[in-house]
């Protein structure tokens, strides 16, 4: 049994209405599209802006309802759970955005902003929670002092490692990561990265990483799910996926990454596989 | 590509000051950097490394957005842009020097046509007749690969997707038939296919016209991709410069070998090396190396007391590292 299982999910939203606010035009975002996350792997979600891979990951926390399909998280149908029982669910999977700081409350101290979830889905009591919060920001590398700030005085990279250890509080076994680290520069990337991979050794976390970033995605994901135009077009594991890709569109946004090599210094571009 | 072109534009410790709560800060300080004619030049670094503010300081624009130049030379085409006035910079701005920036939408006016806003910036350089300036926009946009150029010429633009919009920016900052070329992160903002295509498209450019272009991104591989000479910022200041190949082969500050092995490539596996800490704020710069506290090669008291010069690393190498003689760093591995 997979953790999670995504089968034919398919939303459109509306893009015209008449006068009597009949829908007569229809875009669809997200088109049949089929997946598996295992425990403890990470599935990446790529393509262009457009894609549907944004649509595809709150679908698959249920975020946003599908129009078709199903999505089964540890055989369970998400989709027929009431509104009590969804909830006690999302304990089991978070979230983490591409915009830290539009995520956080700006009034609440980071170490009362990561606590939040145990009282929430808990009832916790505050000493309890705020020491719970304590060990898990220690352990994304962020000092004690931070527990006492406000995310305005955080940097990026500090920011995003305070959604992780938000997302870590209630021990979820699914994360769904959309462009983690696409807004941090290129130095506190790599930290950022590393320490999700680190988190993911440590906890059996199952990541489902949206990403635009195709080298990213080879260094980050155990699988790989090309998306175009709302569809899947292609989908493998990532070693083979990068090494021969199997459609020209793969291929093509391959050979599209920019290499830190410069043009005088390269070897012929490798050829569809 | 080997630089055989004459100086176009020599920036000679360039430093331009802001005026925050706590008085002036330093964005950028003692930037020196050359382009020669038909050169691509990439100024590459992390946000807040300085580049923007050396590119709107090379184009007398600090002065708008509340800076000041305390120093610094800025010559171009034999003037010192720094020593003009708005009304004389403003020949040169557009006609001499085009600009092409990130979000090209932004930089469009919604309520005229593309072609009204190209042929528009011609009359306004040139004094020709409308018919004149029309006939030249339409040639410019073919001449940028977009298709139906008379008819696109009639949109606006809303009905251009953003890498139709980024052509359509070039082809505005190309219509003066400008010596230089300053683009800001022109890819940045565009899907990976579409930031091919438009980088071919202005290699294309630049070898036909032989426009020299002063290239900024924060992306090594784009920067790899276009430029001929990369000088790398850090901290408002320069901290390498070098001709690509040298720079990439063999890297002699920590920041740039540092950032060279934390870019994710292919076939690399699963481990990134990152650099430790944050890029600091202008005004909390450390002292000594602005880099020291993050470096893994600093020394107590040769990196952390005294402002360090860039110092020849080589030929046409320059790094400001006090260990660069000493370091052996390692570059991108060419196969």
């Amino acid at each position: 049994m997979s953790l999670l299982e995504a089968k034919h999910l398919t939303k459109r939203f509306a893009v015209k209405r008449n006068l009597f606010g009949r829908v007569t035009e229809w875009f669809t975002a997200v088109d049949d599209v089929s997946f598996t996350v295992e425990q403890g792997e990470t599935l990446a979600l790529v393509g262009e802006s457009g894609a549907g891979k944004s649509t595809t990951g709150r679908m698959a926390l249920r975020l946003i309802e599908p129009d078709m399909g199903e999505v089964r998280f540890e055989g369970e149908d998400l989709l027929a759970l009431d509104g009590p029982a969804m909830r006690k669910r999302r304990q089991d999977m978070q979230m983490i955005f591409q915009d830290p700081f539009s995520s956080l409350a700006p009034h609440r101290t980071i170490g009362e902003a990561v606590a939040e979830p145990l009282l929430v889905h808990f009832g916790m009591g505050s000493k309890e929670r705020l020491a719970i919060a304590a060990g898990l920001l220690d352990r994304v590398g962020l000092s004690a002092a931070v527990r006492e700030r406000y995310p305005s005085e955080l940097s990026g990279g500090q920011l995003q490692r305070v959604a992780i250890a938000r997302a870590l509080t209630l021990e979820p076994k699914l994360i769904v990561c959309d462009e983690p680290v696409a807004a941090l520069d290129v130095s506190v990337r790599a930290q950022v990265l590393n320490l999700m991979h680190d988190l993911q050794a440590e906890r059996k976390l199952a990541y489902l990483f949206v990403s635009h970033d195709l080298a990213l995605v080879e260094v980050i994901a155990d699988r790989v799910a090309v998306m175009s135009h709302g569809r899947i077009v292609e989908e493998g594991p990532s070693a083979e996926l990068f090494r021969s890709p199997k459609t020209e569109y793969t291929a093509e946004l391959l050979s599209a990454v920019p290499r830190p090599v410069p043009r005088s210094l390269r070897a012929p571009a490798t050829t569809l596989g | 590509m080997t630089v055989d072109g004459a100086l176009l534009l020599d920036v000679d410790g360039l430093t331009v000051e802001f005026n925050g709560p706590d008085g002036w800060v330093r964005a950028v300080e003692d930037v020196s950097f050359q382009v020669h004619a038909g050169e691509i030049v990439g100024l590459v670094g992390e946000s807040g490394s300085g580049k923007t503010v050396t590119s709107l300081g090379v184009l007398g624009l600090t002065r708008a957005q509340g800076g000041r130049m305390p120093h610094g030379r800025v010559v171009f085409e034999g003037t010192d842009l720094v020593t003009l006035d708005d009304k004389a910079l403003n020949r040169i701005r557009g006609r001499r020097i085009g600009m092409v920036f990130q979000q090209p939408i932004r930089s469009l006016n919604p309520a005229f046509t593309i072609g009204e806003q190209i042929a528009e910036t011609i009359r306004h350089h040139e004094g020709i007749s409308r018919s004149d300036a029309w006939a030249r926009t339409v040639t410019l946009l073919d001449k940028v690969h977009i298709p139906e150029p008379a008819k696109r010429a009639r949109q606006f633009p809303h009905e251009f997707s953003g890498g139709m919009c980024q052509r359509a920016m070039i082809a505005m900052a190309l219509s003066c038939s400008p010596s230089l070329l300053i683009a800001d992160e022109p890819t940045t903002a565009l899907d990976v296919t579409v930031q091919a295509v438009v980088l071919d498209l202005m290699r294309e450019i630049q070898a036909e016209t032989g426009v020299a272009i002063l290239f900024i991104s924060h992306d090594l591989g784009v920067i790899a991709d276009m430029a001929d000479t990369v000088a790398v910022m850090y901290a408002g200041q320069v901290v390498e410069r070098a001709s690509v190949e040298e720079l990439f082969i063999s890297p002699r500050h920590p920041y740039t070998a540092g950032l060279m092995a934390a870019v994710p490539r292919v076939g690399q596996g699963r481990q990134l090396v990152a650099i430790e800490g944050n890029v600091p704020d202008p005004g909390n710069y450390p002292t000594g190396c602005r880099f020291h506290n993050r470096c893994e090669h600093a020394v107590a008291m040769r990196c952390d007391t005294d402002l360090i010069p860039l110092l020849p690393a080589g030929e046409a190498h320059d790094s400001r590292c006090v260990r660069t003689s000493e370091l052996m760093l390692e570059g991108v591995v060419v196969a």
